[in-house]
């Protein structure tokens, strides 16, 4: 009897080592997320289910057939409220949807999300959090563990790791750059994401990374220029000839400082705006504002995690998507499909969402196709998502709302964030309690 | 199954649909000449013996008897389709080219001057091209190009002098006199949609310029059966002024239609642009025996000239756009036979493979380009002074895959096939 038992458990044991498929390496069965809002899908300042069903990982789950990949969705109009552009003209108007929230509607599911990535999650948070009194990390994690415990319990066989973007982030959204303040410092970060990634490798699973963006490229932090910009024309405003440096705390900006989204509601209002221009006189706060010295230490954040990624997942033997490479380019020429060239211009460049900071459905439809194409070098054999109706090419447009809730007539700003909007965004960012 | 299997499956079910093609030998080069050398699939170089020798070989008229007029025209009806690949425009998406009939016309004259000499003039289509596609307002590559027109005609004074008996050199200048044509839709994001939207449409439209070339050959009747020719016929640069229309579309929102009429260019804008047209060698040997006459040809087309269309807005260059092509030199293979049938029919056959120079990155709705095999069928009927030719080819296409590679990233599969007439008329006097 003991010698057949073992008979048997030898045979299966070889069955199973030949039974494993070609594609062993990218078996989706149990598709597992760990990552923050970029992963979540979220979009547009909210975290609501029309958008999570077109995330990234949802994306790459029906592209590989996954049955019951569970993301903790959000009814509309999400939290909080979805942003939407509300007018055009004369400048545009940012306000979201409605005041009220939506709900969560998956509470209910007795076992932890495919999808746990929380947006606002640091690296740190990936390994100890488990609440945030109320937050989106209690609707996301439900007092099941950390993002990290709960991943290994689901025993995952693919991994999808996309996880430091708000350890530089909050820098750049806050317009202060403070190593251990708004930065996570990249000693720390780079124990940390070993750890995950050590953590993860123990599942078994095959797991696939990305590195983080170059946030001064967003157009969060790009769109609003620091000089006056004629918002008709979105050419500058000269007066004898020069441009008129809005002013910052040390007087009128240089040409290469950064003035974040969050300065429109401000600028609307005339700060920052020269008086012999017709402004205030008085000067733009240094939250709004990267200057050049900022932006390099942000950047070289950037820089060193990313370079902490990849010796971290190339010793894993890890693919890790080039998102800082990807990015750029878009930034810089572009990203041309079918004779559309989708930019990193903000709500007109196709790439980017209503917050300046996320994707719009067309960014994470591209960035998941970025992914499939790794995982297929790695092993896999997915389709690629198809962009004609994603970016409507190829089927009927939606029909255009254009109610004018309340014309905004800034004459300084290329675009003007409500107040709620504002409110809303600033909530979904990074926060700096440290700072305070 | 794969995507790539996919694809290749419904390209081969549009084959054997024997749906689509395209309009052009590969390039946009017309070999559709005179239907006598249509009927030996263009293989021609080495008998040159009507007045058509004026686009196949200018050494061919030294040998031309009397005062002949040569002139006719060929019917080319192309179809083409093309069947998407993911990620754009999508596996399930399919065009249908829309090209229409094209009849590019060649006339000749020839006539003595001397003893050795004979001069002759001919107009003729080495170059051309149309690209059109069904629905051109929603189709998926309207972006990219709706609709592409490179017209033009070649006005080919030449001469032929007999060195020997058995053989001559001839020469001729290339008045080549083109004009291009491109539209397509200007594409925005709709900010409030966050989709793409039609913001206007663009109407390019070139004067016609006249560029200058020359083409030169040999002809040697090595014996009685055998004879061999080459010609080369240079390139032609052309380089072209005209005007862009642009013609705002309503988007269905009076807010972006607002700022959209602030940001496009209104009405006409000028614009230049070049093409250099390749040059070309072709080599042939043709051999006769009793009532046979068998020719094979090589040609060889210094497609490598053409390396990009860029496009210059010369009050607007923000605007200026720049399609990369990076063609590849190419080479064609032409076998023919004839057989006559007594003193007044003839007829004739033969094959063709013409190579694409078009880099799989650079084939796009534009240029939808590929190899061609084409097969080739023709018949003489004459009479005292008066010959009539005719020829059918047709020019079936391999599917061609862009391979995930396209510039644009505009992926799919192109098939086509076309059906080419030919029908001449001579008169000698």
């Amino acid at each position: 009897m003991r010698s057949r038992h073992f008979a048997l458990i030898a045979v299966a044991f070889l069955l199973a080592l030949f039974a494993v498929p070609a594609s062993a390496q990218t078996n989706f069965t149990t598709f597992v997320v760990v990552g923050d809002s970029l992963a979540a899908g979220f979009e547009s300042g909210s975290l609501v289910v029309t958008h999570q069903n077109r995330s990234v990982p949802a994306l790459i789950a029906r592209q590989a057939g996954v049955q019951g990949f569970q993301q903790p969705t959000i009814s509309e109009p999400g939290i909080p409220p979805e942003l939407t552009l509300v007018s055009l003209v004369p400048t545009p108007l940012i306000a979201p949807k409605s005041a009220t929230p939506g709900a969560p509607t998956n509470l209910g599911l007795p076992r932890p999300y495919n999808n746990l990535a929380v947006p606002g999650a640091t690296a740190a948070d990936v390994l100890t959090r488990t609440t945030d009194n109320g937050g989106l990390h209690d609707v996301i994690l439900r007092g099941l563990g950390t993002q990290l415990q709960q991943a290994q319990a689901l025993r995952p066989t693919t991994i999808l790791l996309w996880i430091g973007n708000n350890d530089v982030l909050g820098a750049a959204v806050r317009g202060r750059a403070i190593d251990g303040v708004t930065l996570t410092p990249t000693d720390i970060f780079r124990t940390q994401y070993l750890q995950i990634v050590t953590a993860l490798k123990g599942t078994g699973a095959f797991i696939v990374a990305a590195n983080l963006p170059d946030v001064t490229s967003i157009p969060f932090v790009t769109t609003i220029k620091p000089y006056l910009v004629n918002p008709a024309t979105g050419e500058p405003v000269l007066v004898g000839g020069n441009r008129v440096p809005l002013l910052g705390p040390a007087g009128p900006l240089p040409s290469n400082a950064l003035v974040t989204i969050s300065a429109s509601t401000l600028l609307a209002q005339g700060i920052g705006v020269p008086a012999l221009a017709g402004g205030t006189g008085t000067p733009l706060p240094d939250e709004v504002i990267l200057d050049p010295s900022e932006q390099a230490i942000i950047r070289d954040h950037v820089n060193v995690n990313n370079k902490s990624i990849a010796d971290i997942c190339g010793a894993a033997n890890i693919p890790v998507l080039d998102i800082r490479t990807l990015l750029g380019q878009v930034a810089t020429t572009g990203r041309a499909v079918g004779g559309v060239t989708l930019t990193s211009s903000f709500l007109s460049g196709g790439i980017f969402s209503y917050d300046g900071v996320h994707p719009n459905d067309i960014g994470y439809a591209v960035t998941a196709n970025d992914f499939i194409s790794l995982i297929n070098t790695s092993g896999g054999n997915l389709p690629p998502v198809d962009l004609g109706p994603v970016l409507g090419v190829t089927a009927a447009e939606a029909g255009v709302r254009a109610q004018v809730l309340r014309p905004s007539s800034s004459r300084w700003v290329p675009f003007e964030l409500s107040g709620e909007a504002y409110g809303n965004l600033l909530a979904a960012l990074p926060r700096l309690d440290e700072l305070r | 199954m794969s995507i790539r299997r996919r694809v290749r499956a419904a390209a081969v079910a549009a084959a054997l649909a024997l749906a689509p093609a395209s309009a052009r030998a590969a390039g946009f080069a017309i070999f559709e000449q005179g239907a006598r050398g249509m009927g030996f699939a263009g293989a021609f170089t080495a008998q040159a013996n009507d007045p058509s020798a004026i686009f196949h070989n200018a050494a061919g008229i030294a040998f031309l008897k009397g005062k002949q007029i040569y002139l006719g025209g060929t019917l080319i009806h192309p179809s083409s389709t093309f069947t998407g690949a993911d990620p754009f425009p999508g596996a399930s998406v399919t065009e249908t080219g829309d090209v229409g009939l094209l009849v590019p016309p060649a006339a000749y004259y020839t006539q003595p001057f001397s003893e050795r000499t004979v001069l002759g003039i001919g107009i003729h289509t080495p170059f051309g091209l149309t690209t059109a596609w069904s629905n051109p307002d929603t189709y998926s590559g309207r972006f990219l190009s709706q609709r592409a027109e490179l017209k033009g005609f070649s006005i080919n004074p030449t001469i032929g002098y007999k060195l020997a008996d058995r053989f001559a050199v001839g020469g001729g200048l290339d008045v080549r006199l083109s004009s291009v044509r491109l539209l397509r839709r200007v594409p925005v994001i709709n900010p409030f949609t966050q989709k793409v939207t039609d913001a206007a449409s663009v109407d390019l439209q070139s004067n016609t310029d006249v560029g200058i070339g020359f083409n030169v050959g040999m002809l040697a009747k090595i014996s009685e059966a055998l004879s061999a020719g080459i010609q080369y016929r240079h390139k032609v640069k052309s380089d072209y002024s005209g005007n862009a229309a642009f013609t705002q579309l309503p988007t269905g929102n009076t807010q972006l239609d607002a700022r959209l009429s602030a940001l496009l260019p209104q009405g006409s804008q000028p614009v230049t642009t070049s093409i250099e047209f390749p040059g070309m060698f072709s080599g042939g040997v043709a051999y006769t025996r009793d009532e046979w006459t068998f020719e094979g040809d090589i040609d060889w087309y210094q497609w490598s000239t053409f390396r990009n269309l860029s496009i210059v807005f010369t009050q607007r260059p923000d605007l200026n756009e720049n399609v990369v092509e990076n063609y590849k030199n190419s080479w064609q293979y032409r076998l023919g036979l004839e057989r006559r049938l007594g003193d007044t029919w003839a007829i004739r056959g033969g094959y063709f493979f013409d190579q694409t120079p078009a880099p799989a990155e650079s084939v796009s709705p534009l240029l939808p380009d590929a190899d061609r095999n084409g097969f080739a069928l023709g018949g003489t009927w004459r009479s005292g002074r008066f010959r009539v030719d005719s020829a059918l080819w047709y020019l079936l296409s391999p599917s061609r895959s862009t391979d995930g590679v396209n510039r644009d990233q505009y992926n799919g599969t192109y098939t086509s096939h076309a059906v080419t007439l030919g029908i001449f008329l001579g008169y000698s006097f």
